[in-house]
């Protein structure tokens, strides 16, 4: 089944509202799947066990576990990357632009497959980091490195329908501090030039993607009756 | 005509103007933009301007509809950047079935704009979708899907006159506008068509709205020629065609709902370019130290036509009836008190348009004062066009966690007052919520406590979000808001992580806001609708509710004909009436 992006970000982030996440969560949730996809990572696989999980277990919140000058550290208790991946970088950019710490320690995240969707919030920050992470099973290679806005590296592979929560720790190093002006232009920049499916849609496996959207259409509401006898095309006599 | 690079407009001018930008505190409030009028900015002239400029061929490639009115028509439009594809399909559908309704499932006519040349292959997969519309899917290569139905006061008897060789009362195709309405317009990914991204960096039609802007001149075409065709079916010996100033006098028509609302608080940074370059516009000409006598002769006739143009305004919308009366008794007294002696020569002749829009239109309505902005625009195509090429803009918004709570709140404070002067704990300030009906996805209007769904509400209620992000600030310790960052606040408070990025991202944006409370009881979501469709360049705003407005647009535009016609002037259509197009 081929969609378009416009479909698979408006899904994802009904998607991401009706499991919970504030609006700020979902949009950055989307963010990291829909490049994912564009990347060619299939996020939408994996995706519909994350907002079954989302929907039933309570979110806990990082905490931090260890602050020195060399790192920060957040314990998040098992929550999904989705969830609170870009509420931790936040914490990583704000101390390294306040006081350089160039660490970010993330411990103890699930849905730690989609992690490379970060780069995804990091690229629109314009940073020049390296992000890296391993799971619990022991694959240890999954790093991404994002240097003068290229990536390099591998992005992880989501292939195959396994149901697995993978646990794991993620390390972001900030290699120098970001620019201040100018960041978006240059990130899309690199979009427009890198991301060929960006233009194209992509294509879902139509069994997963109707989990999708079955979450994305809770956040549908009957229409009220004072609505329906007042909306476009009603009540006009003359046409 | 000259034209200047995007890069030498903007904001950046807003230092060197004599006439400074208007402010936003006055010009972003739901009344005031549901106030304003097409202009040469809005997208339907850049349009129209673009294809004379680039000479685009606009060639039917046949037309196949029978009296029983199915069938279908392909159109060809070659252009510098490509060839894009307009298959129509004509549909006899049950008359009690035709409304302009979202649950409406069959229509009179049905279209597609593609890029390209369409194969036997996609007609065929598009011959089984388009009747369907939103119900059917599409590809990648399909930019724009719309359908349209018949004007029942008008479309038949057009027919029927043309074929008995007598031309249709020109007056009343002026009052009404069309021949046929659109009741969607289909872009931006829907149902598989292209993206957004697509069509801002691969079509060839990059600036806003311009792919859908451009089905509907289309649209507006196919009308035309298949009131000829079928005349010409019915009775071949007699037909004759609509004269070209009467073709002129045909538009698009089109019934919108709530969905344009919601855009343009999803789209802010976007509506601070188009609000902006509209400002950036106004006070280029209000700078201008003189004027001469062929562009106050031209301002002085667009004056004239515009009256003639609010006598052939119909509503039935008591509010915008008064709101008729006011400003064609206004636009009157001014052509009456203005003189050319006094403003090319006499003491006020030193900014004669800074006078008119910040001296006398300053008493005038709203619908007068930007109305009047429109016209002085008119004769100033020099100075203005170039703007056209900034009305798009890069919408992401970046959050910056470093920053201290104390900056955030002094932001807020500083740009956002607006927002936090509203007092949400009575219930009128949010009398309403809005959400997305499980019928067709649209975006509604519910009423908080009543109705159900309030838990799944889409945001649009800004100035709630922002004062409630206020008030969790201003509660915390002096020092905690001088030492703590914004990162570590979200941290604790994610329900507040969007509205803190809208406000770091929009506070240098003046015109991204609509400063008013869109969940209050006497919100009128018509008029950011009219809004919206001003921008397009559509006229006759036709309020049928305050939730829903029917317009017309293109009416006046040139025919395509007219784009060939090298003495024909494409960029005078401005309030057409039917004394002049």
């Amino acid at each position: 089944m081929h969609i378009s992006f416009n479909e698979l970000e408006s899904n994802y982030k009904a998607a991401f509202l009706a499991v919970g996440l504030s609006l700020g969560e979902a949009v950055d949730a989307t963010r990291m799947l829909v490049w994912l996809d564009a990347m060619g990572a299939s996020a939408n696989l994996r995706v519909p066990s994350s907002l079954s999980r989302l929907e039933s277990v309570l979110t806990p919140r990082p905490t931090i576990r260890r602050y020195d000058k060399s790192a920060v550290t957040l314990d998040c208790g098992g929550a999904s990357i989705l969830a609170i991946g870009s509420a931790t970088i936040d914490i990583g950019l704000a101390e390294h632009k306040i006081k350089g710490i160039n660490r970010l320690n993330i411990v103890n995240v699930c849905d730690i497959e989609f992690t490379a969707g970060l780069a995804r919030i990091l690229l629109v920050r314009d940073c020049n980091t390296i992000l890296s992470w391993s799971d619990y099973a022991g694959s240890s290679d999954n790093k991404l490195y994002l240097q003068d806005k290229k990536v390099q590296g591998n992005i992880p592979i989501l292939n195959g329908y396994t149901e697995e929560i993978f646990f794991g720790d993620v390390e972001v190093d900030f290699m120098q501090k970001p620019s201040q002006e100018g960041e978006w232009s240059n990130s899309e920049q690199y979009e427009v030039s890198s991301i060929g499916p960006y233009f194209d849609g992509i294509t879902v496996d139509p069994v997963r993607w109707r989990l999708v959207e079955f979450y994305a259409k809770k956040m549908l509401i009957p229409e009220s009756e004072k609505s329906r006898i007042e909306g476009a095309g009603i009540g006009a006599d003359e046409d | 005509m000259p034209r200047s690079t995007s890069s030498s407009v903007g904001i950046a001018e807003k230092a060197s103007f004599a006439s400074p930008l208007r402010d936003p505190d006055k010009l972003m409030r739901s009344t005031r933009l549901g106030a304003f009028h097409q202009t040469r900015l809005s997208f339907a002239r850049a349009l129209i301007r673009r294809m004379r400029r680039e000479e685009w061929q606009i060639q039917r490639q046949y037309m196949d509809i029978g009296i029983d009115n199915v069938g279908e028509a392909l159109y060809l439009v070659n252009t510098p950047q490509g060839i894009y594809s307009f298959l129509a399909f004509a549909h006899s559908i049950d008359p009690r079935k035709r409304t302009d309704r979202a649950i409406a499932e069959v229509w009179d006519y049905t279209f597609v704009l593609c890029e390209g040349h369409v194969d036997e292959s996609q007609k065929s997969r598009l011959c089984k979708n388009l009747p369907h519309q939103d119900a059917g899917r599409y590809e990648t290569t399909e930019l724009v899907f719309s359908r349209a139905n018949k004007s029942g006061r008008l479309f038949d008897d057009v027919v029927s006159s043309l074929a008995k060789g007598k031309e249709p009362a020109k007056a009343s195709i002026a009052d009404i506008g069309y021949l046929i309405r659109t009741t969607a317009v289909f872009a931006n990914g829907k149902f598989g068509i292209a993206d957004y991204s697509r069509l801002r960096h691969r079509s060839g039609l990059p600036h806003s709205f311009e792919a859908q802007m451009l089905a509907v001149y289309l649209i507006r075409q196919f009308s035309i020629d298949t009131v000829h065709h079928l005349s010409e079916k019915l009775a071949p010996q007699t037909a004759i065609k609509l004269s070209s100033t009467t073709q002129r006098l045909v538009g698009v028509g089109n019934a919108t709902g709530l969905g344009m609302a919601p855009f343009l608080v999803e789209h802010p940074k976007l509506f601070n370019a188009w609000v902006s370059c509209r400002e950036t516009a106004i006070a280029r000409v209000t700078s201008l130290p003189k004027t001469d006598k062929a562009k106050w002769q031209r301002f002085m006739d667009l004056l004239q036509r515009a009256i003639r143009h609010i006598e052939q305004w119909k509503t039935s919308d008591e509010r915008q009836k008064n709101r008729l009366i006011t400003l064609a008794h206004e636009l009157r007294g001014l052509n009456s008190a203005i003189s050319s002696e006094k403003y090319l020569l006499g003491p006020d002749s030193d900014y004669p348009w800074k006078k008119l829009m910040h001296e006398i239109a300053i008493s005038f309505s709203p619908e007068a004062e930007e109305m009047l902005a429109s016209l002085i625009l008119e004769p100033h195509g020099v100075i203005v066009d170039a703007l056209e090429e900034c009305l798009d803009a890069k919408e992401t918004e970046i959050l910056r966690p470093e920053q201290a709570i104390s900056q955030l709140l002094q932001t807020i404070e500083d740009t956002y007052s607006w927002a936090v002067k509203f007092d949400f704990a009575g219930s009128n300030s949010h009398h309403y919520f809005w959400y997305r009906s499980a019928v067709k996805s649209e975006p509604r209007l519910g009423i908080s406590g009543s109705d159900i769904g309030q838990h799944r509400e889409m945001i649009v209620g800004i100035a709630r979000e922002i004062a409630s992000l206020h008030s969790d600030l201003i509660h915390l310790s002096q020092a905690e808001r001088e030492t703590t960052s914004i990162g570590m606040f979200l941290l604790r408070n994610s329900k507040h992580r969007a509205t803190v990025e809208r406000v770091q991202t929009l506070s240098k944006y003046p015109y991204a806001e609509i400063r008013d409370n869109l969940l209050a009881s006497d919100c009128l979501p018509v008029d950011l609708l009219r809004c919206k469709l001003a921008f397009f360049g559509a006229t006759k705003f036709d309020p049928k509710s305050d939730r829903w407005v029917r317009v017309v647009l293109f009416q006046g535009a040139p025919v395509v004909e007219d784009l060939f016609d090298a003495d024909y002037d494409c960029d005078d259509w401005l309030f057409a009436s039917d004394s002049e197009v």
